[in-house]
Formats: structure tokens, sequence, C-alpha cells
């Protein structure tokens, strides 16, 4: 269950386990972390940890493989940067690890049946929590909200998205603790989109013009649980217990997120203690067993919304024909791949939806590794052998490119791998790989790539809208604005897409997600491979890590973490 | 006499203006022609749309003309404005600031360790010519060069941090745990690398600037004269044979700075080369053309530095 | 690349002569006289042979991937030298790399000392503006530190073979200007070029037939220090990710993609790193060799 749409039972759940109380999200979120999707009751028992301390104690050193260097929470980001944002900064409200909509700074999660929303889903008021105070000590209100919608919507705002703000209309507000607006139609992701949404303060930005001006990531301002320490260009950011935040926590005096550029290297030091968590972009698969054996740390497999797909560029002749593709995927040794070379570190899947989220559907069917079968439907669809025992027909060579970001160590062995099971069935892969800017550039944009292996998040903060992915209305390389790059096109599809999105009732978007992923695992635009489980590490005394797959970044709820004696 | 001089040094300045104006052009020409740029990392975040990412380029003015985005560029370099990182907004010359310390420090120990170390290598293989340590040294120097100093560090983290565990794997310093002990502990390991190369080099340098010395006329008549050896070798040939290490220092402290690319990446030295390695992967173009810039006057002005000095050492080389 | 082995040449430039040689002696005995040379000569041809003939006698393809032999150590199992990550056989691989490996140092190093000669007559025989702007771009390029210039202009291109050859020349080729500018610059002082020119030849007939002949010694010298220099720089350019691609082999991309078992398996990082030190270290030897036997101011000494 997640976010939005038959949002009464959500928001009567919520209600429910808060007891009308105003229970900040991080406490509600330590009281559902035990129930959270893909913990494992054995996991839960571990988490069952000694108590919290009365007051706050020691540092939380995180290393990070990446470096977090944007702060401004509305401008183009990276997920290691948004580790930081969760902990600088506040949402109207948060995503539990469940799915649910948690209040932040509002006071009630807007819903028809608690009047926050009408019933025809345009108008929408929010109420908020006062006596909120930014880092700075001036009052948040209102008009903050309102300020960060419409800088949303500032032309000259390099904002990271407008997608759903652009249908906001007549913000307005009411008073400092309560805000309305209506929408130029219903858009169920909203709310999704809403708790990736940042409240920035306005008495600080709204003097801002030169919107490159450093000063702000240079020193954030936020209403989050830890204020801005300092930062050490390549090396860490430091962030301090917020006292005046109106949550419970932080138990810890500060967190700092210190940058590693080698995976090996932050793995190495974590089993070395020099430092205390381990997050993006976690251990690799093949350093697991080291660091389950390190006495002193824990090693998490935290799910993730990342699936790792094989995939196809449905625009070039290579792939038009269903078979080729269903034999491609037959002849594909998926439990080699996951278990011999991902060191089965994640779960294979048949979905581009997380197994957590509210729509994934459990009952795709599952791939069958046959390449004389494969063989078989080849021949049966009219590919004949060619010259250099390549197939074709109809002129068209089955040959094709494989890209993918070069130095990328796992995908380049799956793609020597895939290439020399494909070759005996007369299949030709040729490997083309760019460094990243490259690969994600125009040749990605433009479609100009013929296959790839790639990761992606589908869903956005939990809402399995994947409109921008599917939809054949998405394809850049036809001036789609969206990012279907694989070029897919289903009109059964874009037909359930559109409907869903402006859908209140989440059992009828859910009817709607099931079958789009039954017609994409049938149509294979992409063969899935797996659904990315992320090595982290935390040491043993270390409490309150709770993965949430509704997050870029497991830094989500820091100020739930603590330490124990 | 002055007026020479002068004009030497302003005909020099000149020529470096020209060079640095060519420089620039190569380099952002280079950069800004070829696939990809600053926004390929958000293809792929979620939320994030191809419309959105037009809009940005539009208002990063990505998609100007690139002859029109070199002026802007390089009129703001005339006004001191070297530009903006993509990555955080900071001034591109307080961010090489903020790395220039952990390189400098880094540097500075890799060529202390080269010149001590070769120097008196140098020395020692000069002044006992074709004697077994020559031979050896000669050896060693040659197969210092050939060696891949990634390799030579991998090999170093192998061996003094995985096995023996007696160096850290990289890194300046824990956080919270800076004090000179520690940081010169993390130091050793990239020092060691990144001296090897040097050291071979000024080994060598120093070895055939003696031998050239000792060839000389003067150094065989003060031989004659009877001077004890070891008074011949310091008052003569030492000091003559140091001039020309001035100009090598010169030119050698830039090319320094490529040696701690690959240094820094290793140890993850959190350096310039660091810094120029993510900037080149996320295409922070402003700050990869700072970089360039930065260690383009740097190479110019080491050897602008080692021909005044020189001039003003070896009076045979002052113009006329 | 590292701490200035952009100036390895320059060292080997700049080393005193050792006044070994005889004065009668011809540049053939001069070079056998040369131990290291000798050695590094034959370590070159025995490898070059090696990575020619091997592949082919070789049980193993080094392509073939073995999902039930992986990270075998060497003499462990049937691989002799180990297997790698993808279970291919190690030596196979070890001397398929250095097909590529001595390919690219020994294409790049043609090139670069072509396009350099040709760049460093022309400024030479004809100086003035031509040859001023042709060595200010000459330096311009000199001032950005190598690593950096193969970096960006990897991170640029599509990486292959062709292409990061072309990218290592391109890196190169200014040195051979350089020597040979200089080398042009001081014959033509000389008095068989004024000689020349007073007969009336014309001016390629002099560059090529008068002057590059008497340059030819220091070119051949930097030619195989430049291969030795190629060599190490793919190997850069790969362990920085934006070297040669897979399934082709190189050595510095074999080293790149071992890293990460340093600590598993280190058999798989350490032989590629010796094959690349002991090829480089052949040329540089050969080189350094090749420069005592064939410098004029060993027979003035």
């Amino acid at each position: 269950m997640s976010i939005c749409s038959d949002h009464d039972s959500t928001i009567d759940r919520i209600v429910e386990r808060n007891r009308g109380l105003l229970v900040p999200r991080r406490q509600v979120l330590a009281l559902s972390a035990l129930s959270a999707a893909g913990l494992s009751t054995k996991q839960a028992a571990a988490q069952a940890a000694p108590p919290r301390p009365s007051r706050r104690q020691g540092q939380i050193v995180m290393g990070l493989s990446q470096e977090p260097t944007r702060f401004h929470p509305l401008q183009a980001r990276l997920e290691v940067d948004e580790g930081v944002h969760l902990n600088l900064f506040s949402a109207l409200w948060s995503v539990s690890p469940a799915g649910d909509l948690v209040p932040d700074l509002v006071t009630e999660i807007p819903s028809v049946a608690n009047g926050g929303i009408s019933a025809d889903g345009l108008e929408w008021r929010i109420k908020l929590r006062s006596g909120v105070t930014w880092h700075d000590g001036a009052p948040f209100s209102a008009e903050d909200v309102k300020f960060t919608l419409d800088l949303l919507q500032n032309p000259n705002f390099p904002a990271m998205s407008r997608n759903g703000h652009a249908l906001l209309r007549d913000i307005t507000v009411v008073s400092p603790t309560e805000i309305t607006w209506r929408m130029e139609r219903f858009f169920a992701p909203y709310f999704a989109i809403l708790a990736w949404t940042f409240i920035v303060p306005k008495h600080v930005l709204a003097t801002v013009t030169d919107h490159r001006d450093p000063a702000f990531n240079n020193r954030p301002i936020g209403t989050g649980p830890f204020k801005w320490g300092e930062r050490r260009p390549g090396d860490y950011v430091r962030l301090d217990a917020n006292d005046r935040y109106f949550g419970e926590g932080p138990f810890v005096e500060r967190v700092i997120f210190k940058y590693i550029p080698e995976m090996t290297v932050l793995k190495t030091q974590f089993v070395a203690g020099a430092i205390d968590a381990v997050g993006i972009s976690g251990i690799t698969p093949d350093n697991h067993e080291e660091v389950r054996r390190t006495p002193g740390v824990t090693l998490h497999k935290s799910p993730t919304s990342f699936v790792t797909f094989f995939a196809l560029n449905n625009g070039i002749p290579q792939f038009r024909d269903p078979a080729v593709r269903k034999a491609l995927y037959m002849a594909l040794d998926k439990q080699t791949i996951n278990r011999d070379l991902f060191y089965d570190a994640n779960r294979p899947t048949e979905s581009f939806l997380p197994q957590e989220s509210w729509a994934y559907n459990p009952n795709l069917p599952l791939h069958v590794h046959d390449p004389a079968q494969a063989a078989r439907m080849l021949d049966g669809a009219g590919w004949r052998r060619g010259a250099g025992g390549v197939r074709m027909k109809d002129g068209v060579r089955l040959s094709f490119s494989c890209s993918t970001v070069a130095g990328n160590h796992l995908r380049e062995q799956v793609q020597q791998f895939l290439q020399q099971s494909w070759r005996p069935l007369g299949i030709e892969m040729t490997i083309r790989n760019f460094p990243a800017a490259v690969m994600w550039g125009d040749f990605w944009r433009n479609s100009e790539w013929e296959s790839t292996i790639v990761g992606a998040i589908y869903p956005t903060a939990g809402d399995p809208d994947v409109s921008d992915r599917l939809g054949s209305w998405a394809i850049p390389k036809r001036s789609g604005a969206g990012a279907n790059q694989m070029q897919y096109e289903n009109a059964e599809v874009d037909r359930l897409l559109r409907e869903s999105v402006g859908l209140l009732d989440r059992a009828q978007r859910r009817a709607n997600y099931m079958k789009v992923q039954e017609i994409v695992r049938e149509d294979l635009p992409a063969f899935p491979l797996h659904q990315t489980l992320l090595g982290e590490g935390t040491k043993k005394n270390l409490h309150g890590f709770t993965p949430n797959i509704n997050y870029r970044s497991n830094a989500w709820n820091m100020s739930q973490w603590y330490w124990s004696a | 006499m002055r007026d020479p001089v002068s004009r030497f040094l302003l005909r020099r300045l000149a020529q470096s203006a020209v060079l640095l104006w060519l420089v620039s052009m190569i380099g952002f020409g280079m950069l800004h022609l070829v696939p990809g740029g600053p926004l390929s990392q958000f293809a792929n975040t979620p939320g994030m749309t191809d419309a959105d990412l037009q809009r940005l380029a539009t208002q990063m003015g990505l998609d100007r003309p690139i002859p029109m985005q070199y002026l802007d560029w390089a009129g703001g370099l005339l006004v001191g404005d070297w530009g903006k990182s993509y990555r955080d907004d900071s001034p591109v010359l307080r961010v090489i600031a903020s790395r220039l310390g952990a390189t400098v420090r880094l540097m500075l120990t890799a060529t202390l360790i080269a010149v001590v170390v070769g120097g008196l290598v140098g020395i020692i293989g000069a002044v006992r010519r074709y004697s077994l340590f020559d031979q050896c040294v000669t050896i060693g120097t040659m197969v210092a060069l050939s060696i891949p100093t990634f390799w030579f560090g991998l090999l170093v983290i192998y061996v003094f941090s995985v096995k023996l565990r007696w160096l850290p794997p990289g890194n300046i310093a824990p956080v919270g745990n800076e004090s000179f002990l520690v940081f010169v502990h993390h130091l050793i390991g990239p020092a060691l690398v990144l001296g090897l190369v040097t050291t071979a080099l000024w080994s060598r340098f120093m070895r055939s600037s003696m031998l050239d010395v000792i060839n000389q006329d003067y150094v065989r008549t003060a031989r004659a004269k009877g001077l004890p050896p070891h008074a011949v070798l310091i008052h003569h040939v030492l000091r003559n044979a140091l001039l020309p290490m001035i100009t090598i220092a010169g030119l050698e402290l830039p090319t320094l700075l490529g040696g701690a690319l690959v240094t820094e990446t290793v140890f993850t030295w959190p350096g310039m080369g660091r810094l120029f390695l993510d900037s080149i992967e996320y295409r922070d173009y402003p700050v990869v053309m700072g970089l360039l810039l930065f260690s383009a006057v740097l190479v110019i002005v080491g050897s602008l530095l080692a021909d005044i000095l020189h001039t003003v050492a070896d009076p045979r080389v002052r113009p006329q | 690349m590292s701490a200035g082995q952009t100036n390895a040449t320059d060292a080997l430039f700049d080393e005193a002569e050792g006044g070994s040689s005889s004065r009668r002696s011809p540049t053939m005995r001069r070079f056998l006289r040369h131990r290291l040379a000798v050695f590094g000569l034959f370590v070159i041809v025995f490898l070059v042979a090696a990575c020619a003939i091997g592949p082919s006698i070789i049980a193993y393809d080094p392509l073939q991937l073995d999902m039930r032999h992986r990270f075998q150590a060497p003499f462990a199992g049937p691989h002799l030298f180990g297997s790698d990550e993808l279970g291919r056989d190690q030596l196979a691989r070890l001397l398929a790399a250095g097909r590529i490996s001595l390919a690219i140092g020994l294409a790049a190093m043609l090139l670069s000392v072509v396009v350099g000669t040709c760049v460093g007559l022309i400024a030479g025989f004809h100086g003035g503006a031509v040859g001023t702007v042709l060595m200010r771009i000459v330096d311009a390029i000199l001032c950005f530190p190598s690593i950096f210039l193969l970096l960006t202009l990897a991170a640029l291109i599509d990486p292959s073979v062709v292409t990061i050859t072309l990218i290592v020349a391109l890196t190169a080729w200014m040195e051979v200007a350089r020597i040979v500018y200089g080398q042009i610059r001081a014959l033509r002082e000389l008095d068989f070029v004024a000689a020349a020119v007073t007969s009336g030849s014309t001016g390629t007939r002099i560059m090529f037939r008068e002057l590059l002949p008497n340059a030819m010694g220091p070119i051949i010298v930097a030619a195989t220090l430049i291969v030795a220099r190629a060599i190490l720089l793919e190997s850069y350019v790969s362990y920085l990710g934006y070297g040669i691609q897979p399934p082709v082999p190189s050595w510095g991309n074999m080293l790149e993609k071992a890293q990460q078992y340093l600590t598993t398996a280190p058999w798989l990082a350490i032989l590629p790193g010796l094959m690349i030190t002991l090829t480089v270290a052949s040329f540089n030897f050969v080189g350094d060799g090749l420069r005592d036997a064939l410098d004029p101011r060993s027979d003035l000494q």
C-alpha cells in the first residue's frame, strides 16, 4: 500500500495510527519500520534494538562513493545530494518504507474524507503545522510553501522538474497555517511528487535573482532535523543537530557525509572501523561475504526501486519482430547472470516495478532459459542463417550493438556473457561502451543506441505511474517530453497509463498497472534482470537504519539513528 | 644591461599570453565539440523528463553556439571571472583553491624525496661511475620509469595496507582525527608512489649533469692544481651541476601535477587530480577549463622562472 | 601519466654520453656493447614473437568464457597462469593483449613520428611566420600535462583500438616536432645545406634528401621511447576507465578490471603489470642503447 488515490483508506490508517496526535513523521516511521516490506522477521528481530539514549550522543560518519555537491533541494540533484536534503529540509509529507504518506510539515494528509480535497480532486486545502522554525530562527509559514511552489514555476529558476507542479493554479495563502490551490486536472502522482518536494525559506530566497548565486548552496537553511555545519569540497559535508527541530530527534550531535571515491576503499575503511555507515553506492556484491564475516558491523541488503534491464531500442528493425525479442530473452541465462556474475545479491524479477510497490504484479510469467527453443522460434519466424552464421530476414541482419557505461565491471561482464550466449544462435552482438557523460547524453536521449544494460527507477516516490517511461508520447527522439528512450509503443498501455493518472481510486489504478505489467512482460521491450538489493552497512551498535524503497537514499531517517553503549 | 633583460622578459610575457590564449581555445573547443554534457548525469533521474532537461540546457546557456559560449567565458576570464562550477555553483577559482592544499602537500613531499634521494643517488652514481652501485641504479631508475604508476600504487596498497596493514589504504585522514601524525601516516603511500618516478628522473638528471661538469676543463684544472677531491667535488662540480637542475625543477614541477592525478586516484587523495577526474566525469566545463588553464599557467610560469633563474645564475646565457 | 614520464625522453637525451664507445666502432658495435639494450632488444623480439605466434599455439581462446572456472589461481588447475573473472585463460589473454598493446605502441609511434617530423621539418626549414605559428601550437599543446590532455580526449570519443592509438599519438608528436625542429635549425646553418640552397635544389628536396637523413638519429631514438610511452599511456587511459573496450584485452584494461579483485585474485593484477613494466623497460633500454650508438657526440669524444 502506498501513496494517494484511495487516500481515504490510506489517510484513515495514518490517522488511526496517529490517534489524532501530531506525531512527527520520524517517530511514526520508527514505529512502522518493523512492519516495513522487505524486512524479514529475523531482520526485524535484529532491529528490536536497545532503547534510545536520553540525550544526544556521538556522531555518525556515513561514507559515500559519490560526492554531494548540490544543496538547493529544488534544483537538479543526484541521489547522493538527496540524502543530505532529507536531513536538512522538510516536505509537506514524507513516505514511509511501507509506502504510507506521513505528515511532515502538514497536520494531516489531505483527502476527500477529511475535506482536504474536493470530490473531483481539483481543489486542495493544506493545513500546516504551527510553531515550526527555520534553522536561522525565522518562523515557517504558508508563505514559504507558496513561495516554493511559485519558484518551481519561475521561468528563470533551474527547477529539477516541473512535472505536476505545472498543473497548479490559484495558490492562495489563507492563513499562516493554511494554503489552498486548484489543479488544472487531477493528477494522482502529485501526492508522491510533493513528498519529494522540499520547502525552501522565502525570507532567504525571495531576494535572490541570480539563481546560480552559490550563497544558499554554501549555507542551506531548512526546517529539518539537522542544520548545516560545514563542507570541505572533495572531502566531506557536516550537519549538526537542529535544536529547534519540531519533531523527535536527532539523537546524535552531528552527521558527517564523507566522500570516498572508490567503493573498494570505502569498504576497506568501513571494515577497518573508520566509517560508521556505508551509504551510496553501497558495498559491491563480491565484498558482501567479507563484510558479513567482520565482527562489529551489520550488512544490510536494502531493497531499492532500481531494476536492472537489458533494454532494447524498439525503434530499430532488428527488434521489431516479437519473435526476436522473445528468443533473445529465452536464450539469456538469467540465472547464471544473477547467481554467478552478481553473486546472488539481487532479486530476480519480471517487472519494472519493485516488489514492494502496491501496484507490483506478482503473477507475471517466469523467465525460462531454453536456447534450443529460442533457435526454433527464430527458425519459425523466418530468420535464416546467412553470411558468417548470422541470421537474416528481409535484408535485416540479426546483429546489434550493446552499450553501457565504460568501466562498469559487472555490466561489462554481463555483456560479454550475453555475447557468448547468443552467438551460437546466429545472433551477433557487438560491445560499444562509452563514458557516462557520452552514454547518457544525446546518444541515449535520441535513441542512437541499439541495446543497453541499464538500471532504472521507474516510480517517483513510490508512485507507480510510468507514463514517462512507457508512454508512446514520451519518446524524446520523436520530440516527446518523457524518458521513453526505448521507443516502446503500445496503444493499450498508452490508454491505461493516461487513464490511471486521473483516477482517484487506488484499487482501479492498481488494476490498470497490473495490466500494464502483463502487456510489457509479453511485449518485452526490455528484459528485466533483477531488482537491485543494495549492500549497505552499519556498525552493530548504531541503530535506526531502515531501508526505504521510496527514497533514493537510506540516509532519509538519520534523525532516528542512535548509538547504544 | 637592464634593458635587454627587461626586453627579454617582456617578449617572454607576450609569448606566454599568446600561449594561454591558444590553450584556452584548444581546450574549450575540445571540451564542447564532443558528445555528452553536464546534464547527462540526470538522464535517468526519476521524475525528470526530457522537457526538464531541455529547459535546463536553455537556462544554463548550453544550447547556444559554441563560439558565443567561448566569447562569454573568455570575456569573463579577462576581467578575472573564471566562471562557476556546474556542480555547486562555486566560483571556479575557489573550487580549485579548496583542493590545492592537498595536492601541493603531496607534490612537495614527493619532490623532497626526489631531490634528496634522487640527488644523492645521482651524485654517487656520477662519482663512482660504472661501479656496481651505478649500474644497479641505472637499471633501477629505468625500471622505475617504466612501471605504470597506478600499478605500483596498487601493489603498495596490496602489500602495505591489505597484507601488512602498516599503511591506510587511502584518503587524507579520517574525519575528526586530523593530527599531524595521522596525516603523515596517510601521506606515506601516495608520496612514495609519486616520489618513485620523480626520484628516478632526478637521479638521472643529476648524474648526467655531474658528468657534464666533471668533463669540463676547469674541473680538470682544479684537479690538476692538486685540490683535494672532495673540495673539487663540492666547490666546482656540485655547484655547477646544480645549475641545470634549476631549469629542470621549473620544468618538472608542473608535470608532477599529471602524476599527482593518477596517484590521487589510486589513493583517493582529495586533491586537484581527483577534482579533474570528477569534473571530467560530470562535464563540469568551467572547472575543467579552469584546471587546464591553471596547469598551463604553471607550465608557462615554470619555464619562465627556469629561464630567468638560469639567466641570473649563469652569465653565459645572459641576453646580449 | 605519472610524474614526469613526459620528460623521460628529455631525461634520456640530456644524459651526458658515457664515453664508453671507441672512435672507430661502427654504430652496431656500440649498440651491442650496451648490454641492457641488447637484453631489451631480446625481450622485445621474444615478446613480439610470443604475441604473434602464441595465441595460435595455446589451447585456449582468449575470449572464451568459462563460468565454471572463474578465478583459478596460477598453477592450480588447467589454466597455467590462472583464469580471470569470466573464466578466460590468463596466458591467452596476456598474449592477445600484448598484440593490442604493442600494436598501439607501434602505430602511435609511427603516427607521431610522421606528424612530428613533418611539422618540425616545415617549421624548421621555412622558419618565419609559418615556423613560429607551428611551434607556438606545439608549445600550447605541450602546456597541457599529457595525462590531462589524454583524459580529456579519451572522455570525448568512442573508445576503440584505433581512436586510442590516435589520441596517444596526438599527445606524443609534439616532442618529435621539437627535436626535429631543433635539429633542422642547427643543420640549416651548416655548410652542406647552404651549398644545396645555392646550387638551386628545391625546398622539398633539401628537406628530405639533405636535412632529414642527418636528423634521423635522434628521431629513431625518440621513436623507440615513444613506443614505451605509448604502451604506458594506453594503460593509464584504460586504468582511468576510458581505454580499450571489452571483450578485446589490452594490458591496460586487464589491469583495470583486475583492480577490484586485488585482494581475492592478485595474480590478475600482477601479471599484466609485469608485462607492461617489462615491455616498457625493454623499449627504454633499447632507446638508451640507440642513443649511445647513434649520438654523433660519442664520435667526437
